[in-house]
């Protein structure tokens, strides 16, 4: 993927660009707001990837003037701006994702392999009606599951919880993109509900001794794995 | 001492001691003018009783019965205040009598008064009407009587009219005091108005409003432009708080952001097991405090009732039951049991608070209400509010502390070892301060019952 960091602190910056390099993306970097607007207009990115304080212009007025112009890239907002309404402020100035420095650099990669998923609006991907991974199969007409072609039954949940880990296959998904994306949460709880929502879903996915797809990353978060034995 | 306090108290104070003072100065004026016509009139007897009785010792007394019936008999005398020409022209009356009581002249004095002054001798005038009048009665030499009398209808004259001017002076206070009552009050309403509106802006996190002022130079005026320099020094407080905040939230959290970062790297190439548990421990302490500085800004955040900006129709219930269904795992897990019974309410709010501070009451009976407590939650409707109860049956809290807990950073743990920074409750009230409702807890026997309710959303 191609992406765009806009990023003023030098060591986050390198940090960032050389983890992300080594994901196997391609990466140009900004430190500067305006500079930063002139790239996007001239240049096409599968992701803006912009820090909300910098010089010049700032990430969320850069990202708020190339939507004007036209942009629709997907657009990951990192700020050290911590309050309720700085996200909100984020989310409505057109980010796809705001994320609260500092981050494990997993977190990020993590959503940005989201975004770059996620089906662009109105195009044909997103109309798709069955996922599928490995021998699990997801009806999203009549919210039905089968693994092994039989019925699971799945609480909703645990059913969007489950649709969200087989629309990103083979990538990790973290616990905070699922509180966000599942639950719509814009906070962290102190009890872990995506675990134990996980190993309900877990339990009755693997009923009858099937090999379980979902993995726990420690740390981090969950993967669900389509090269089944 | 009881003063009045409203404006209305006040005008009727001070329009009742107006009309006193005019009552009190009509009754001094009429006292006054009563004592000095009196005076006038006793004077005018006097000279008169003089100038006959003269008249008497150079003349005798037959010119003087002649003088007497010719002057009772006119329309004479009287001057100044003391004439009295609208009606008979007559202020003064004769009667004179030999030595032996036999009237000799003057017919309207019906009984001669005895020797002296009389203050009451009732008299008859020349248009038939009766009266009353002050006479002076004097034994001649010869022995006959003569007495003057002056009619006293011209003292209850200028009482009637001080009266008349003293009762018109009170119906005008009155009148006055009234119109003026009511137009100050309305003087007054309005522009209370206009700063309680303000204020209730302000209140509704607005912090940008100000009182119009309309130039007048009012007192209105003056004290609008203090309370508007006051709220643009709150205003500008409360700003320079979020330029701090959000200073201070660059400042440490790029810092702190590079830290990870090396730690992260560090993890990586960690050399040891030992040595990747201390470094995964020390991220975990930095995240806790971030989380902490977060929580710290979150409370103040929503105290400042900003996010009340961004509040719409909720479906209350169906928010409480997803919360309730996202927890119900980590009950079962323990062999705790959460039920609940939702009635279908709506309300005006921001989901994610709503959803955080019952997420909050819900981790709090998951953490401190003690092994096996089950958790009920009950949501009511009144035709005005959401009533929500969250119950649990455990040890519950004691009395004393029922307020303390929603203070920031309380924790009733005193060893401080539980996990957790205290700031939750403070974080819960302060969400459902925003949404205009009430946090309490009620008194029991069993358990922690916390009540919340909050205004509904009328359709």
């Amino acid at each position: 993927m191609r992406i765009l960091l806009l990023e003023d602190d030098h060591e986050t910056r390198n940090y960032l660009a050389r983890g992300l390099k080594e994901l196997g993306h391609q990466i140009v970097v900004e430190s500067e707001g305006k500079a930063a607007l002139s790239r996007t207009l001239a240049e096409a990115f599968d992701i803006l990837v912009l820090d909300r304080m910098v010089p010049g212009l700032d990430g969320l007025t850069v990202l708020k003037l190339a939507r004007e112009a036209g942009c629709q890239s997907p657009a990951i907002i990192l700020s050290a701006m911590s309050g309720i309404e700085d996200r909100v402020a984020g989310l409505e100035g057109g980010a796809d994702d705001y994320l609260i420095k500092p981050f494990a650099f997993a977190e990020l990669a993590a959503r940005l392999g989201a975004l770059a998923r996620r089906p662009p609006p109105g195009s044909r991907n997103d109309t798709q009606l069955v996922l599928r991974v490995g021998s699990i199969e997801m009806d999203l007409v009549r919210r039905t599951v089968k693994r092994s072609g039989r019925l699971t039954d799945l609480q909703p949940r645990e059913f969007s919880l489950l649709e969200y880990l087989l629309r990103n296959p083979d990538r990790l998904v973290t616990r905070t993109m699922l509180l966000d994306r599942v639950w719509n949460f814009g906070f962290d709880p102190k009890t872990n509900i995506v675990e134990t929502h996980m190993s309900r879903l877990r339990t009755k996915l693997n009923e009858g001794g099937a090999e379980n797809l979902i993995t726990t990353i420690r740390g981090s978060g969950y993967m669900i794995v389509s090269g089944e034995a | 001492m009881l003063m009045p306090r409203t404006i209305k108290g006040l005008s009727i104070l001070s329009a009742g001691i107006s009309g006193l003072v005019i009552l009190a100065l009509g009754a001094a004026a009429i006292f006054i003018s009563h004592h000095e016509i009196e005076a006038q009139i006793d004077h005018r007897l006097e000279l008169e009783m003089d100038a006959l009785l003269d008249y008497h010792s150079v003349n005798g007394v037959g010119s003087l019965a002649r003088l007497v019936r010719m002057r009772d008999g006119r329309a004479t005398n009287g001057t100044g205040y003391l004439a009295d020409t609208r009606r008979h022209g007559r202020l003064m009356l004769y009667a004179l009598t030999d030595a032996q009581g036999h009237r000799i002249a003057g017919s309207l004095i019906p009984h001669m008064p005895p020797i002296g002054w009389s203050e009451f001798l009732p008299i008859r005038r020349p248009d038939g009407s009766k009266g009353v009048a002050q006479a002076l009665s004097r034994r001649l030499p010869d022995g006959g009587q003569i007495v003057i009398a002056g009619d006293r209808d011209a003292l209850r004259r200028s009482d009637d009219r001080i009266l008349m001017a003293a009762l018109v002076g009170l119906g005008f206070i009155l009148l006055t005091g009234t119109v003026s009552t009511i137009a100050f009050g309305r003087l007054v309403r309005r522009r209370l108005v206009l700063i309680s509106g303000t204020a209730q802006g302000i209140i509704q996190g607005d912090y940008t409003r100000r009182i119009p002022i309309d130039g007048s130079g009012s007192e209105f005026d003056r004290i609008s432009v203090i309370l508007n320099t006051m709220l643009g020094r709150i205003d500008m407080l409360m700003g320079s708080l979020r330029q701090v905040s959000s200073d201070i939230a660059h400042d440490m959290r790029t810092p702190l952001g590079r830290i990870r970062q090396d730690m992260e790297a560090l993890l990586l190439s960690a050399p040891d097991r030992t040595m990747t548990k201390i470094v995964e421990r020390a991220i975990l302490d930095m995240d806790a405090l971030l989380d902490l500085f977060a929580a710290l800004l979150g409370v103040s955040e929503v105290q400042g009732l900003a996010v009340r900006k961004r509040f719409i129709p909720l479906p209350f219930s169906k928010i409480v039951g997803e919360i309730v269904e996202a927890y119900r795992p980590a009950f079962d897990d323990e062999k705790r049991i959460i039920s609940a019974s939702l009635a279908d309410v709506e309300i005006s709010g921001d989901a994610q608070l709503i959803k955080r501070a019952i997420a909050n009451m819900l981790e709090n009976i998951l953490a401190h209400a003690g092994e096996g407590a089950d958790a009920t939650i009950r949501l009511a409707a009144t035709d005005e509010e959401a009533v929500l109860t969250i119950s649990d049956n455990g040890p519950g809290i004691a009395t004393d502390d029922h307020e303390r807990i929603f203070e920031r950073l309380v924790r009733l743990d005193p060893t401080r070892s539980k996990p957790g920074h205290g700031l939750g409750l403070s974080m819960v009230k302060a969400i459902i301060h925003a949404h205009r409702g009430t946090i309490e807890i009620m008194p029991s026997a069993q358990g922690l019952h916390i009540i919340i309710r909050i205004p509904v959303l009328r359709s």
